[in-house]
C-alpha cells in the first residue's frame, strides 16, 4: 500500500515511539512556541503536562488558566503581540472558547488552536468522535468568519502539523485549528521529530509590541461608525477567498485505478485504509481521498477526481458533516453513499467493507 | 505480515509497559507498528488492555479488531476476550489467575498457560514481574521480535533508580523462557 506509513518512514532522521498528543506539543516546540494557555480535559492532557516542563526549557510560558474562556483571552492577548501562542482542548472546552475565537478572526490575530476531539454532545464520554467537524469549518462563533483547518492522521502529522499552523497563521493573519481526535491523541506509533521546516518570521507589521518611534497600532473587531464594518468583512473575505485558492490540500491514496472511492479525513481515513485493504484482497479497486485541509475545503481536486470515479463513500465518525462539503464539491452524476458513527461509536474496517459492497 | 497482538491484565499489572516496549522492539525491528491503549478510566484494580500492531507495510486502524495473539495476565480479561480472538490465535495465559482446569472453551486456538505471578515471585522475588514472565514464554513461542532486541531497548534506561528493575526484568524474562523451553520439551518427552 502507497504511501509510506504516513509519512515516518520516508522522512531521514531516528524514528521515535511517540503518542501522538506528546508528538504535537513537541511539535509546536520545535515551531517556536513562545506561550500555551490551557485547561485540563480529556483526551488531551499530554499537551499541557508535556508543555507544564517543556516549554520552560525553551523559555516559554506555560500557564494553566483557571478556564477555557481564560485561555482564549490569554491566548489573544499574548498572540496580540506577535507571539507564537497557542491553546489546546477537547469539544466541550472548544464549545466555551467559541468567543474568543470569533475575536481572533474578527482582530485578525494569527493563533494555534487545538481540538483532540471527545465524543458529545453536553459533556458526552471521552470516546473518540469527529462530530466537531462543522464547530471547526464553519467558524464555531458568532460573525462571518473562518478559521484554517488542519487534519492530521498520523503521529507523524501531529508533529509536523503545529510548524505549518504556525506559518499560515502568521501567513494569513488567522487563526489555525487542527482537528484530531482521541485515537490520534493516543495513538503511539513511530515518528520523526525532526523539523520538518524552519520557523519563518515575517515583517511585523501589525503586532503590538509598543509604539516606540512609531505609529500607535490598534487590533480590534469592532467598527461601529459608518460602513466599517462591511469594510472590515470584505477584507477578511477577500482573505478567505484567498485561502480559498491556495491552501487546499488533500492525499490521494490508491485512485489510480479505482472504481470506488471513500473519502475520509482523521482517524476515520486510517480505519478506511484497512478497510481498502480488505476490499482489494477481494479484488475490488477501492481509492482513498484524504483532505488534509478541512477548511479550506479540496472541492476542486475532489470534483475532478470524481469526474472520473463516480461512486463515492463518505465515512466519518459523525452522522454526516464533511457529507455537506463532498455533496457541494461533486456534480449530481457522481453517486454518494454515506457511513457514519454517531459520537460513542467507532467503525471497524469490516463495517465498511460491507458499505462498500453496497455502493 | 501483519499482527495484532491484544495485552490485558489488571490496572498496575503492567499492561500498558509491557504494549508499549513490544511497540518499541517493532520499531526496532524496522516494522511498522501501532500501539492503541485503553486510556482515560484505566486504574489500578480496575481492567486494563492495549493492541499492538506490527506490519511490514503502512498500518491502517490502530484499534483492536481481531487479535491473531494475545497475553492475558487476570480471569475478566480471559473470559472477556477469549471469544473473540481469531482461530489458531497464540495466548500466553497466567495460569496464577486463571482457571485453566475450566477455562477454554474453544478448540482452534493455542494456548499456554504460565504460572505468571507465581514464577515472578520464585525467579525474580516481586510480583510485579508477572508482565515479564508472560512476555519472556511469548517470545519463546512466537517469534517475530527477538529477545535481542527486547534487551536492547531495556539496557538503554539511563535513569539510576530503574536499572535495578531492568535487571529484575531481564531475569523474569529469562525465567518465562524457560518454563515454556522446560514444558515443550517435557511434551516432546512423553
Amino acid at each position: 500500500m502507497s504511501p509510506s506509513n504516513h509519512g515516518a518512514a520516508a522522512r531521514p532522521g531516528t524514528r521515535k515511539l511517540v503518542q501522538g498528543n506528546i508528538a504535537l506539543a513537541e511539535g509546536a516546540v520545535r515551531a517556536g512556541l513562545n506561550c500555551y494557555f490551557g485547561y485540563p480535559i480529556t483526551p488531551q492532557n499530554q499537551i499541557p503536562e508535556y508543555l507544564s516542563w517543556r516549554l520552560p526549557e525553551t523559555g516559554g510560558v506555560f500557564l494553566q488558566a483557571e478556564s477555557e474562556l481564560a485561555s482564549i483571552n490569554m491566548v489573544l492577548g499574548a498572540a496580540a503581540t506577535g507571539a507564537r501562542v497557542m491553546t489546546s482542548s477537547s469539544g466541550p472546552g472548544i464549545s466555551l472558547m467559541q468567543e474568543g475565537i470569533s475575536f481572533l478572526a474578527g482582530s485578525q490575530i494569527p493563533c494555534l488552536i487545538v481540538d483532540v476531539m471527545r465524543c458529545g454532545p453536553g459533556l458526552g464520554g471521552i470516546k473518540p468522535t469527529q462530530a466537531d467537524y462543522y464547530q471547526a469549518t464553519r467558524g464555531g462563533g458568532h460573525g462571518d468568519y473562518r478559521t484554517i483547518v488542519l487534519a492530521p492522521f498520523s503521529a507523524q502529522e501531529m508533529f509536523d502539523f503545529p510548524m505549518r499552523a504556525f506559518d499560515l497563521a502568521e501567513h494569513y493573519r488567522n487563526p489555525v485549528l487542527i482537528l484530531s481526535d482521541a485515537i490520534l491523541g493516543q495513538l503511539k506509533e513511530p515518528a520523526v521529530l525532526e523539523p520538518a521546516g524552519i520557523p519563518r518570521p515575517l515583517p511585523n507589521t501589525w503586532a503590538l509590541t509598543g509604539a516606540h518611534n512609531r505609529p500607535a497600532r490598534n487590533l480590534r473587531s469592532m467598527y461601529l461608525s459608518g460602513d466599517d464594518q462591511e469594510i472590515h468583512n470584505n477584507v477578511l473575505w477577500e482573505k478567505y477567498n484567498r485561502i480559498e485558492q491556495e491552501l487546499p490540500e488533500a492525499e490521494q491514496i490508491e485512485t489510480d485505478d479505482a472504481d470506488i472511492l471513500i473519502v475520509a479525513f482523521g482517524s476515520a481515513a486510517r480505519i478506511a485504509l484497512s478497510a481498502i485493504r480488505l476490499a482489494r484482497e477481494e479484488g475490488l479497486r477501492v481509492g482513498l481521498f484524504r483532505p488534509v485541509t478541512l477548511y479550506p475545503y479540496p472541492g476542486k481536486a475532489l470534483r475532478e477526481l470524481t469526474s472520473r470515479v463516480n461512486r463515492v463513500l463518505v465515512v466519518e465518525m459523525n452522522m454526516g458533516q464533511m457529507l455537506d462539503d463532498v455533496r457541494l464539491a461533486v456534480t449530481d452524476e457522481v453517486r454518494i453513499h454515506f457511513y457514519g458513527r454517531p459520537g460513542g461509536g467507532v467503525p471497524t474496517p469490516h463495517d465498511i467493507l460491507a458499505k462498500i459492497k453496497e455502493c | 505480515m501483519h499482527h495484532e497482538w491484544l495485552l490485558a491484565g489488571f490496572g498496575g499489572q503492567g499492561i500498558l509497559f509491557l504494549g508499549d516496549l513490544l511497540a518499541q522492539a517493532a520499531m526496532r525491528q524496522g516494522l511498522q507498528t501501532t500501539y492503541m491503549p485503553t486510556y482515560g478510566v484505566a486504574m489500578r484494580g480496575g481492567t486494563a488492555n492495549c493492541i499492538v500492531r506490527l506490519s511490514d507495510g503502512p498500518i491502517g486502524s490502530p484499534l483492536f479488531e481481531e487479535p491473531d495473539a494475545a497475553i492475558i495476565l487476570n480471569q475478566q480479561s480471559f473470559t472477556k476476550f477469549l471469544p473473540v480472538l481469531r482461530s489458531g490465535s497464540l495466548i500466553i495465559a497466567n495460569s496464577s489467575m486463571i482457571d485453566a482446569e475450566n477455562a477454554n472453551t474453544r478448540k482452534d486456538v493455542h494456548i499456554v498457560y504460565v504460572p505468571a505471578t507465581e514464577l515472578a515471585r520464585e525467579a525474580a522475588g516481586t510480583e510485579r514481574a508477572t508482565n515479564m514472565i508472560a512476555l519472556g514464554a511469548f517470545l519463546a513461542v512466537e517469534n517475530t521480535l527477538q529477545e535481542n532486541t527486547i534487551e536492547q531497548i531495556m539496557g538503554e534506561e539511563r535513569n539510576p533508580s530503574k536499572q535495578k528493575l531492568v535487571q529484575t526484568n531481564k531475569t523474569a524474562i529469562q525465567a518465562g523462557m524457560a518454563y515454556v523451553h522446560k514444558l515443550a520439551s517435557s511434551r516432546n518427552g512423553a
